[in-house]
């Protein structure tokens, strides 16, 4: 039955990438014209072929030129990003984005209108990476998003600790006490992961599911970071809170405090990146080594020994 | 007491108990395997191309066949030499099985020796065949020497290890892929390895000096019950079941995927030049590292988590490449951006079944049943379907198949495995709730 659900929300995940959340036209081949009113709701990619776009007609996202010809006379509200082919801009265009060229021709009327900048050698867009707010904004932004995790890991430690299910207990343990292969199945993960996402986005058509890949790798690692702030919290709780104040700390308690210290020592310079790293690894393959923390994961038996050192000496 | 709960490597205990016959046994055979898997990845899947169409001028067609010719004969002869072994109970006797690896690297030092100097096409042919019996023979005689050298517990990483050296050795250095070249290289390695080799066989034999007195000490590992019955063996005797068939399905589909992809692949110069043959060291030795992590990683698995779940990422993995191989093709055909993703993405997957394929078989089998067992394993998932699929992928270049059809065929034959394992899985629903 967990199965169905699971399936039903991905599929609802799906359908909310139709025509509003991520639309885009792909064009492999042919001729193509779109008129005045015509109105593209998304990105553009252009693979082959040729495609004109008339005066008056509107493309909402950007254009990407991967081959043939691209004849632009009409309005481009993203950028225009030219890696090969051949690129005409018409009088009448207007791009209110960058026009980016690595590659291919790239020819413009004198009335043609550029909002953005004219960039050279990068057809791809790092915006998001120079975007990021510095100083006190980022700072504010972080302990948000921080106590925003700790808030709701500290709710769902409080909650899931009236029931016979532990999820958290499960990802904290395969990350803690089988650490060895919740890291390799981490590091397979990461070894994968990133290769996968960036191809599928190239793909375009599979962008929406870029996004999906991308909400769950987050839950990922916010699960797995809530499950080891809750062990760290109660860790904590046991050592120094109960020998003073003699009275037992609630797991949502424990979850909210290990998880804040936990982004805390993640935030340090330098020893917090290489923290964050190592803990990325682990959390990622014990949580999907406890399967989302459904299972207590138990190594098969010719791991599990209990020998005396004296049988692996010599005869 | 070491404890109720130990993640670490029975090498580690041995080394704590400072039983140096038994850590030089592991060194032994990694050295072995892992020189002989380089000289199967490089000599013999590149090498004999390069030999039949290039020196010697041959057709692809024609090569094909010499390539299916070579299959045919080394299953066939694996086949016969395993359970011949079986049946003479060389399983259980080391030395008889070193003397037989000695025999087939002193075959294949001699034919690589010659290899540069064959000069004509019944020469070729004789090669090959002499060449599938030294292989044939070599396959039960060295992966059964597993139950002497190898505790099962470190099966995994054992094999981890030896995907590893192979590995990052074929794609670090790979110098030209000409067979001159080939020939040289394994030259340096396969000279001083049967000096050594024989030296351990001719002190062993004669039953003198501590040599023999090591290779004796070994020799009793197999009847012990950390090196014995493999981890799979559930009914005592180690016999072919029908879970065993199971796998040699599943081993030959990736052997069969693998080596159909990458023969087109290998001669598409926009998909290798940045990667598997690029100029500069940084793109080759990238990947000489992936295939050593996931190697690492592989080994790991196999040792903590039921054996499915490998050849889940196995297929995926594959399927993955080719669908970017596809998409890259279709794409971008003519780009030059070397892009290292993939190639990456198919070094993981090639690490993760080699490792399964050498600790695979020896886990189905008891010292008795292991060279037999390993025969059918590796005869007929690893080299028939690495060569028959290498004859195929010959044939549809020479029929003038486009490379991106090519590559969805390859994708399709991925895909269509993985989607028979999980309905296999699901119509079977087992929860033996060990692992993942």
């Amino acid at each position: 039955m967990k199965r169905i659900w699971l399936l039903f929300l991905l599929f609802f995940l799906l359908m909310g990438c139709d025509d509003g959340v991520y639309s885009s036209t792909l064009i492999f081949d042919g001729r193509h014209t779109f008129g005045s009113e015509t109105r593209l709701p998304g990105d553009v990619l252009l693979r082959a072929g040729t495609t004109e776009l008339a005066a008056g007609s509107q493309v909402a996202g950007s254009i990407y030129v991967l081959g043939g010809t691209l004849v632009a006379n009409g309005q481009i509200d993203g950028d225009l990003a030219v890696l090969d082919g051949e690129v005409r801009l018409g009088p009448d265009a207007v791009i209110f984005g960058d026009l980016r060229t690595s590659g291919g021709k790239t020819r413009q009327a004198d009335t043609a209108v550029i909002r953005g900048q004219t960039i050279t050698g990068l057809a791809l867009p790092l915006d998001g990476v120079q975007a990021q707010p510095g100083g006190w904004e980022a700072t504010f932004r972080w302990l948000i998003g921080v106590l925003l995790l700790a808030s709701l890991g500290g709710v769902w430690a409080q909650w899931q600790s009236r029931r016979q299910t532990q999820p958290l207990r499960n990802v904290a343990d395969a990350a803690l006490i089988h650490w060895l292969p919740s890291a390799a199945l981490g590091l397979l993960g990461l070894l994968v992961l990133p290769i996968l996402l960036v191809m599928m986005a190239f793909t375009v058509v599979l962008i929406p599911l870029v996004f999906v890949l991308g909400l769950i790798v987050s839950l990922v690692w916010a699960m797995g970071v809530v499950s080891l702030g809750a062990l760290l919290g109660e860790w904590m709780a046991a050592r120094w809170l109960k020998p003073t104040f003699r009275q037992p700390m609630s797991p949502g308690w424990t979850t909210f405090t290990g998880t804040v210290l936990l982004m805390g020592l993640f935030a340090l310079p330098w020893v917090g990146e290489a923290l964050l790293g190592l803990t990325a690894v682990l959390l990622l393959g014990a949580v999907l080594l406890s399967r989302f923390g459904t299972r207590t994961y138990e190594p098969p038996p010719t791991v599990v020994m209990a020998e005396d050192l004296s049988v692996y000496e010599r005869p | 007491m070491i404890g109720d709960y130990t993640g670490s490597m029975d090498l580690f205990l041995y080394i704590r108990a400072r039983n140096w016959p038994a850590v030089a046994g592991y060194g032994l055979f990694v050295g072995l395997m892992a020189v002989g898997y380089f000289y199967n990845v490089t000599f013999v899947q590149l090498g004999l191309k390069d030999l039949g169409e290039r020196a010697l001028g041959l057709s692809p067609a024609a090569v094909a066949q010499q390539m299916a010719v070579l299959a045919l004969l080394t299953g066939v002869v694996a086949l016969v030499v395993g359970f011949g072994m079986q049946r003479r109970g060389w399983g259980t006797s080391l030395l008889r099985k070193l003397q037989l690896a000695l025999a087939v690297v002193l075959v294949q030092t001699g034919l690589t020796a010659v290899s540069p100097r064959i000069a004509s096409s019944p020469q070729f042919l004789l090669w090959i065949v002499i060449c599938s019996l030294a292989l044939g023979v070599g396959v039960p005689a060295t992966f059964s020497l597993t139950t002497d050298l190898v505790p099962v517990r470190d099966r995994g990483y054992v094999a981890a290890a030896i995907t590893a050296v192979a590995y990052f050795a074929a794609a670090a250095f790979p110098g030209s892929w000409a067979i001159d070249s080939f020939s040289r290289t394994m030259l340096w390695l396969m000279v001083p390895g049967a000096l050594g080799l024989g030296g351990i066989v001719a002190l062993a034999s004669s039953g003198r000096s501590f040599v023999a007195v090591w290779v004796a000490e070994l020799s009793q590992h197999h009847r012990q019950t950390r090196f014995g019955n493999g981890r799979f063996v559930t009914n005592g005797h180690g016999h072919i079941d029908r879970r065993f068939f199971g796998f040699v399905a599943l081993m030959f589909g990736i052997f069969f995927v693998d080596s159909l992809g990458f023969l087109r692949i290998v001669d598409t110069p926009i998909l290798v030049d940045g990667a598997w043959q690029a100029a500069q060291q940084s793109p080759r030795l990238i990947i000489a590292m992936t295939h050593v992590v996931a190697a690492l990683v592989a080994g790991v698995m196999y040792t903590y988590l039921d054996e499915r779940h490998l050849f889940y990422w196995i297929f995926t993995l594959f399927a993955l490449t080719h669908l970017s191989y596809t998409f890259r093709v279709w794409l971008l055909p003519e780009t030059t951006v070397a892009a290292l993703g993939t190639p990456m993405l198919y070094a993981t997957a090639v690490s993760l079944y080699t490792v399964v394929n050498f600790a695979l078989w020896s886990d189905f089998s008891t010292p008795r049943t292991i060279s037999g067992n390993t025969a059918v394993g590796v005869a007929l998932s690893g080299w028939t379907a690495t060569f028959l699929s290498t004859a195929l992928a010959i044939r549809w270049q020479t029929q003038g198949m486009l490379l991106d059809e090519h590559l969805r065929w390859v994708q399709a034959l991925a895909l269509l495995f993985l989607l028979a394992m999980l309905v296999v899985a699901v119509i079977r629903s087992p929860d033996r709730g060990n692992g993942m």
